[in-house]
């Protein structure tokens, strides 16, 4: 029996999609459902399953520990996205309009493939205060004050925000770059024509044109900042000796310690799932929030 | 008139500046990075190292290529010489060509059903995908962990090799499929006309018509995967099965306290960067389209 020509390309397209719908699926879609299940018990690994209803969740939304946390998270993702905007937008100004671009870009891509691991324990040779560059650095110029430490709490967040800007700024800029370069050329010739200055036409060209890329570029960096493990966990277990400090403990720091060094996986899978909750309605509001600002100045 | 404008050469002045720094900021923690690892171990706290030219050997590289775990006692490497490091150097490289693979196949098939045909849930499914892709790392640690202990896969590589996978395959479907649709319908009706297959039709009129996507993707999934450090430490820990970024954060772990191999860590830092960053170089073009991609669609 044949099947009608509609009947047989449905079933084709499935066939094609069924690998990859099968691999999401044990892979990404069970395992996600099984943690909801776990996020319910008490469990360690190797042990029983032990019921606990709501007292997993309970727990972390009443420990301060958990909305302290929450405030450093939050505290790192805006500090650096403001900083890797700033440096991104000079650097991308610079750079969009200049012919030198296209030789000095096997320069700047650098910071864009080397792994984080590296450059983590490049900037702990430079934050280190006994035989560190900054330290050093300062000492020569005259500062004999106190060295920098890492492991002070004023100053760790601060010095980590610095240090992942200084390679980050790059993908900002690449992208900013390729926001400034889909912008046409005639506005800025009718700008010039009717007598705009460079900051006029910043003002009244540029920024509004980029705002598409603006809102791309924030939700993708706080998407990943929001996220942020492995400079501050790198930077900071190696300074510290063996665990991060309160001050630096992010939220994914925070699941990873409940996970991985205190064992209760059932607890660390609720704090996946609120983590994932709180990311969710930021993302969410700050798209409502642009929007209704858009549409506000229709 | 014959002088420069003071506010031209102001701006002028500016963007050298600013192209100075940028490139400083690229360039400096490699150049940093590649001058310590040829120097022995620095134990004085002094700005600049003290150092003159017959400081300088390759003793380091050496020591961490070629005598692997017999030189424990080997002065200065400390502990990293109880690793394989060339086993370890050859796990990251397999984890990032085969997630890369696995990706490229399973997505191309996927992206190209939700181009061409129609089936059943076809908008449901895709836009799950999509969805799917801004679905917190850090809240996937947990269940990834707990599925792979019930498959008895820690510690084995290919546990990382889905991981990494997983993570990219939605990106990359969302982006083949954006790329297909710039193919013309008669290109590939033209295929069916022939009397060639489906999988005839994908692999030979369509793949090489997307070969730029899916090679600017594949470079940033490979780039990605060698340096991942989060999912790798919760699933790797066994000497012969960790990567690379694992070994370097070992490595640093395992100085602190009063002795500090800083040069070692730094030819291992070298040993790592070597391959993202030749390809980086060599298809910068390419990184840069696949990481702007975004831009334009938002």
């Amino acid at each position: 029996m044949r099947l009608p020509l509609s009947t047989r390309t449905k079933f084709v397209g499935l066939l094609f999609v069924l690998p990859s719908l099968l691999f999401l699926f044990a892979f990404f879609v069970y395992p996600i459902l099984r943690s909801v299940y776990i996020s319910f018990f008490d469990y360690s690994v190797g042990r029983d399953l032990i019921p606990a209803g709501w007292s997993n969740y309970g727990a972390i939304l009443t420990d301060p520990g958990f909305w302290h946390s929450g405030y450093i998270t939050l505290r790192y993702a805006v500090s650096a996205l403001v900083l890797e905007l700033l440096g991104g937008l000079i650097f991308a100004l610079t750079y969009s309009r200049l012919k030198a671009t296209r030789y000095l870009r096997g320069i700047l891509i650098i910071p864009l493939v080397i792994p984080i691991p590296i450059f983590a324990a490049i900037w702990q040779y430079i934050y280190n205060p006994q035989y560190g560059l900054l330290n050093g650095f300062l000492q020569s110029l005259g500062f004999t004050g106190q060295p920098i430490y890492l492991t002070d709490p004023d100053r760790s967040l601060i010095s980590i925000v610095v240090a992942q800007t200084t390679w980050v700024v790059f993908v900002v800029m690449f992208l900013l770059i390729a926001g400034m370069q889909s912008i046409r050329n005639e506005y800025y010739e009718a700008a010039r024509i009717d007598g705009a200055g460079s900051t006029q036409q910043f003002f009244k060209i540029t920024l509004p044109l980029l705002k598409p890329t603006l809102t791309f570029i924030v939700i993708f960096r706080m998407m990943d900042l929001m996220q942020a493990f492995t400079t501050i966990y790198l930077m900071m277990s190696t300074a510290t000796g063996t665990a991060v400090t309160r001050d630096t403990r992010v939220w994914s720091i925070m699941i990873y310690r409940e996970a991985f060094m205190r064992f209760q996986l059932g607890s660390a899978a609720s704090m996946s799932l609120i983590v994932f909750m709180f990311i969710l309605v930021l993302i969410v509001l700050y798209l409502w929030a642009s929007k209704t600002y858009e549409s506000s100045l229709e | 008139m014959n002088t420069i404008e003071p506010k031209k050469y102001l701006v002028i002045s500016l963007k050298t500046v600013i192209i100075g720094a940028s490139l400083f900021l690229a360039l400096f923690p490699i150049v940093w990075m590649v001058f310590l690892s040829f120097l022995p171990d620095l134990k004085t706290p002094k700005f600049p190292p003290p150092v003159g030219a017959s400081d300088f050997s390759v003793r380091n590289y050496v020591g961490l290529l070629f005598l692997g775990r017999d030189v424990g006692a080997l002065e200065g490497l400390g502990s990293i010489s109880q690793y394989p490091v060339l086993r370890i150097i050859f796990n990251s490289g397999l984890v990032a060509l085969s997630s890369t693979a696995l990706t490229i196949v399973l997505g191309l098939n996927a992206a190209y059903a939700f181009h061409r045909f129609d089936f059943w849930g076809k908008r449901v499914l895709y836009t799950s995908i999509i969805i799917g892709r801004m679905f917190p790392l850090i809240s996937l640690i947990v269940p990834f962990y707990l599925l792979f202990a019930q498959l008895r896969m820690i510690n084995k590589i290919p546990s990382l090799i889905i991981v990494h996978t997983i993570i990219f395959l939605p990106l990359f479907i969302w982006f083949c499929r954006g790329y297909m649709q710039s193919i013309p319908t008669a290109m590939i009706d033209s295929g069916k006309v022939d009397g060639a297959g489906e999988v005839r039709i994908l692999w030979q009129l369509v793949a090489p018509v997307v070969l730029p996507a899916i090679f600017g993707m594949g470079i940033l999934i490979f780039i990605f995967s060698w340096g991942e450090y989060f999912f790798a430490s919760a699933l790797l820990w066994d000497n012969d099965s960790i990567t690379f970024p694992l070994l370097l954060q070992l490595a640093l772990t395992s100085f602190t306290g009063s002795t500090f191999f800083w040069s070692a860590i730094m030819a291992l830092g070298v040993v790592g960067a070597i391959v993202p960053l030749v390809i980086g170089i060599v298809f910068q073009k390419q990184i840069i389209s696949g990481l702007t991609a975004g831009v334009g669609k938002f």
